[in-house]
């Protein structure tokens, strides 16, 4: 028996078989860490090329790396590059953003979860699909032809002017609509995986089913409906084609009048399209690296924030 | 429960469907529309009312994209003022197009010299050699000459509101002798143009009727006037957006050597107009100071120009 | 009492605030598809589909004395213009950049204008090229009875009544026309945007499943594994933007060796097959994870080496977790707007191929919304086949779900 095996161990078949495995080890292992090397490459790259502009010996004139974080103004015709308030004006709209979606997002989701019968909660989940699978482009045509006639509307009804409707109100309508589904999908799951045993306990103790749901539920669910803002908030930040649509590219901010045109960071990085060599194309690559900066902090920091939610109860 | 959707509905639809009060008079803040710095239109706008280093463009001006751009954007604003060219202002009835300094923008006007707004659309092509084959060369050179002196291309511009002066009206016939290549099947050539935006419809429709003639192909993106000379003899004449003919809708800078590629000059003349939105009620002329101070931030609303 | 009934009254009133806001969301949907729908619905039609976004322009030759008289069909109605003499009528037209046009819209079954033939110099010169239907008449040169040449049509400004009227009051014959198709399709951007599919899943495909193979199957216990995951987990927050810059910089010099200058669909595709890595990773892992180990067991032990019992055994069992990636993946690259303005382009080719820039579907959008006249019509019918094609994807994700997920 040991003979037959070390044989066959021996044999070329075997080793073959070996050589063969291995050869598609290596292969699967290449592959996963080519796959894993991407958003290093991706924040390398785009780290050198951003920061060149501010280093000294730059081609086409260093710039001062201070003044592009905090300036107010951002002037391609004057050569100024600030984007300090772009990123107050991408926090504004952002943070409105979810401050419409967030609520309307939960109630949502426990609606369906908990509160609709079967079929109407299937079919508003069907609906929470179908508005979370519609391109970020479709959204930009609708806003574009839409929100902006709202807004506009319902200036000219308070007697205040816009410019033809294209405003912070509607980037951030456009975008509480846009993160709305995934905040709902991600709360509906969670809700979802809150245990049998502590709702019983709760009803047992004589709460309705209504407050069981508002109080029991939601709080025992709320680091899934945390993560769910946290994606959101990083889609409203990231979101680039169907805003610059309604933006209206400011020059100087911070802009914190509602009907007023604004600009954020990727509607920034999309103006400089046409230009392919110089400050403007290089800075945009700043402005990458600024807007990767501020989604990370307010990730942070919202998972800071569930912490501390979190402690409290 | 449905009772308060229906509200909802309701108001979303008088949202979307508009009751906007009817207000007779323009009031409020002016919103100043500019285009964007590498414009050729804004160049020789900004030099006819004087809004240079020492008084820049306020910062409160809104800046679009292109000529057609601004007219979607004034005609959507009440409050609007901006500049385009005349067709395009002619084209949008949403918009008002101002007399400047109590002439009106026309054909006649620009030609007799009294409308003051108006200046040429050049072109520039590359330099002798620069092309990538004699060929191309020759071809490039064929469509200039169409665009600049032949009857049909003259007619062309001038469909899509170019100002032409008379006499350049050679037959295509008669020009055509002159490339040979034209002769034979040149369907395989691509003209790249690109530079000013306002140039796009007139230079557009010269290149259709180019290539109903002789079958050329071509590849247009304009991008802005300071791209003309750029793209064509400049920083970037060996990018991958290099251009064969680059155009400018302003009078060539000093600093854009012109002079060394193969012809360079005027196909046409173009009156840039003031356009307001055709419901403004403060305006029907604009004057050289009055457009001035919009445009440096010193007028600020509609009011102080309605006094 | 009082206090139980004001509690029924507050738990009606959370109820109705949850059903209030699940209710806003049908308004929303609604009114999106109402606005698209309303506004691009008129457009769709096969030939839009077919047909190149571009105008092709046409200088056509009309036989000799090619004037008679024909009879005008009685249903013409009277925004219509018809010429006796060359047995054709039009009309005015604004086309999409709101210029006035204009457009054939009835040809007399021997009218000459059927007999055109190519006036263009090349290997076309010469071939029968009949004028047709919803053609734009852009100059007519006809002669006069002293024999000179002219020339009428909306090249001089005329209106349809306008140009009729010197066609039947002074001209003796046309020596030549020029007309244009009307344009405004998609065929271009919708072979680039199967281009696009076919060569980022080419690309991500592979790479996608073999490194969820080495996650889940070599280093589910590893220690560089939870770097890996974590990783590629942390590619889905990136936002598409971003990946455009990346595309631009890191990627094009790779298309660059490969001969495109400038953007291009490969390099399109290139960028995307890294926006998707992470979505066919998870996908595959899932099922991978779904293959109950006493497989791998039972064929290991039956003396297949790993990578036999991964090709044979392991991976058809995990191929709906795979569609469905590639489903998932189909959605996002048809949707993918913001990364591909970079790395594809914005110039609408209607011809395009693997190293030239072109548009996807999605950009075609933001082309001709942006820049020049917004054209909403085209946008939203464009916006409808998008939507088509997503919806339809999701709902084979869907259905691939509940029918292909086996119990072992």
């Amino acid at each position: 028996m040991r003979t037959e095996l070390s044989k066959y161990k021996n044999s070329k078949r075997y080793k073959s078989k070996i050589r063969q495995d291995l050869f598609f080890k290596s292969i699967f292992q290449l592959s996963a860490l080519l796959s894993s090397m991407m958003i290093v490459i991706i924040i390398v790259f785009i780290l050198v090329k951003g920061l060149q502009p501010f280093i000294a010996g730059y081609q086409y004139g260093t710039r001062n790396f201070f003044e592009f974080l905090v300036g107010l103004v951002y002037r391609q015709d004057q050569g100024i590059y600030g984007v300090g308030f772009i990123v107050v004006n991408t926090l504004i709209s952002g943070f409105g953003a979810l401050l419409i979606s967030f609520p309307l997002a939960v109630l949502t989701a426990l609606f369906i979860a908990k509160i609709a019968p079967k079929r109407l909660a299937d079919a508003m989940q069907t609906v929470v699909e179908l508005l979370a699978s519609i391109p970020s482009v479709v959204y930009g045509v609708f806003a574009a032809g839409s929100i902006t006639v709202m807004v506009k509307n319902l200036g000219a009804m308070l007697s205040i002017q816009t410019a033809g409707g294209s405003s912070l109100l509607a980037v951030m309508l456009l975008l509480a609509i846009m993160i709305y589904p995934t905040i709902t999908s991600l709360a509906i799951t969670s809700i979802q995986a809150v245990p049998e045993d502590i709702q019983h306990a709760s009803l047992a103790l004589g709460a309705t089913t209504t407050q069981t749901n508002f109080k029991v539920v939601l709080t025992s669910a709320k680091s899934g409906i945390f993560a769910g803002a946290i994606l959101g908030l990083g889609r409203a930040f990231g979101e680039a084609t169907a805003v610059s649509m309604v933006a209206g590219n400011k020059l100087f901010g911070p802009t914190f009048n509602l009907f007023d045109i604004t600009r954020t960071l990727t509607s920034t990085i999309l103006t400089g399209l046409k230009e392919t060599t110089g400050v403007d194309y290089d800075i945009r690559f700043s402005a990458g690296i600024v807007l990767m900066i501020v989604i990370l902090i307010s990730n942070l920091s919202i998972n800071l924030l569930k912490n501390r939610i979190g402690s409290q109860k | 429960m449905k009772k308060s959707l229906a509200i909802v509905a309701v108001l979303i639809a008088v949202l979307l469907t508009g009751c906007t009060p009817k207000e007779v008079k323009t009031t409020g803040n002016i919103s100043v529309y500019t285009r964007d710095a590498s414009s050729g239109t804004r160049t020789a706008f900004f030099e006819f009312i004087s809004v240079v280093e020492a008084t820049p463009l306020t910062a409160s001006a809104i800046e679009v994209t292109s000529a057609a751009d601004m007219a979607t954007k004034v005609s959507a604003d009440e409050n609007g003022i901006g500049y385009t060219n005349m067709e395009i202002a002619a084209a949008n009835p949403s918009l008002l197009a101002l007399s400047y300094n109590g002439v009106a923008a026309s054909e006649t006007n620009v030609l007799n010299g009294t409308y003051k707004l108006a200046r040429p659309f050049n072109l520039v092509t590359r330099a002798t050699g620069t092309f990538s084959s004699p060929e191309q060369e020759q071809i490039v050179l064929a469509f200039v000459d169409f665009l600049m002196n032949s009857t049909e291309g003259q007619e062309v511009v001038t469909s899509k509101g170019g100002i032409v002066e008379a006499g350049k009206d050679t037959a295509w016939d008669t020009l055509k002798a002159k490339y040979p290549l034209l002769a034979g099947d040149v369907s395989t050539y691509t003209i790249k143009t690109g530079g000013s935006t306002s140039v796009d419809s007139s230079v557009k429709a010269a290149l259709e009727a180019f290539q109903a003639l002789t079958g050329v192909k071509f590849e247009m993106n304009h991008t802005g006037s300071s791209d003309g000379f750029k793209r064509t003899l400049g920083a970037d004449k060996d990018s991958v957006n290099a251009v064969d003919v680059g155009f400018a809708s302003r009078a060539f800078k000093a600093e854009e050597t012109v002079a060394l590629g193969i012809v360079s000059g005027a196909y046409c003349v173009d009156a840039i107009v003031v356009v307001v939105n055709a419901k403004n009620t403060v305006l029907t002329d604009a004057t050289t100071e009055m457009i001035h101070n919009i445009y440096t931030g010193v007028t600020k609303t509609w009011d102080e120009l309605a006094k | 009492m009082n206090r139980k009934k004001l509690r029924a009254l507050k738990d009606r009133l959370l109820n109705g605030v949850t059903f209030l806001s699940s209710g806003i969301s049908v308004v929303v949907l609604s009114l999106i598809f109402i606005f698209v729908f309303s506004r691009g619905w008129n457009t769709l039609n096969w030939n839009w589909f077919t047909n190149d976004y571009w105008s092709v322009n046409m200088y056509l030759a009309l036989p000799e004395g090619s004037q008679s008289s024909y009879n005008k069909p009685s249903d013409l109605s009277n925004t219509v213009y018809y010429s006796s003499k060359y047995g054709f009528a039009v009309t005015d037209y604004i086309d999409e950049q709101k210029i006035s046009q204009i457009k054939i819209v009835y040809i007399d079954p021997s009218s000459p204008l059927l007999d055109a033939s190519i006036l263009t110099n090349g290997p076309d010169f010469g071939k029968a090229n009949p004028i047709k239907v919803n053609m734009l008449v852009q100059k007519f040169t006809y002669m006069d009875d002293v024999g000179i040449s002219h020339s009428a049509g909306s090249i001089i400004k005329q209106n349809a009544a306008q140009f009729i009227d010197t066609l039947e009051t002074k001209s003796i014959s046309i020596k030549s026309t020029y007309v244009q198709t009307i344009g405004g399709g998609i065929r271009g951007s919708l072979i680039a945007t199967l281009l696009l599919i076919l060569l980022s899943l080419l690309i991500a495909l592979p790479i996608g499943i073999m490194s969820a193979i080495y996650i889940n199957e070599y280093a589910s216990h590893g220690k560089l594994t939870p770097w890996i995951r974590s990783s590629i987990e942390l590619l889905t927050g990136v936002p598409s933007i971003i990946f455009g810059l990346m595309g631009m910089l890191v990627l094009y010099p790779i298309t660059a060796l490969a001969g495109a200058n400038g953007t291009s669909i490969l390099l399109g595709s290139l960028t995307l097959s890294i926006v998707l890595l992470p979505t066919i990773i998870r996908s595959t892992e899932e099922s991978l994870k779904t293959v109950p180990d006493h497989f791998r067991s039972a064929s290991l032990s039956l003396g297949a080496n790993m990578s036999q019992t991964i090709f044979k055994i392991v991976l058809p069992s995990a191929i709906p977790g795979i569609l469905t990636g590639v489903l998932l993946s189909i959605g996002r690259i048809i949707g993918e707007s913001a990364a591909l303005i970079y790395t594809m382009g914005t110039f609408i080719n209607d011809d395009p191929s693997i190293l030239k820039g072109s548009t996807s579907l999605a950009v075609q959008i933001w082309s001709v919304m942006g820049g020049e006249q917004p054209n909403f019509q085209l946008a939203c019918a464009i916006s409808i086949v998008i939507l088509a094609i997503v919806l339809f994807m999701n709902i084979s994700v869907k259905f691939i779900a509940n029918s292909l997920r086996k119990t072992w």
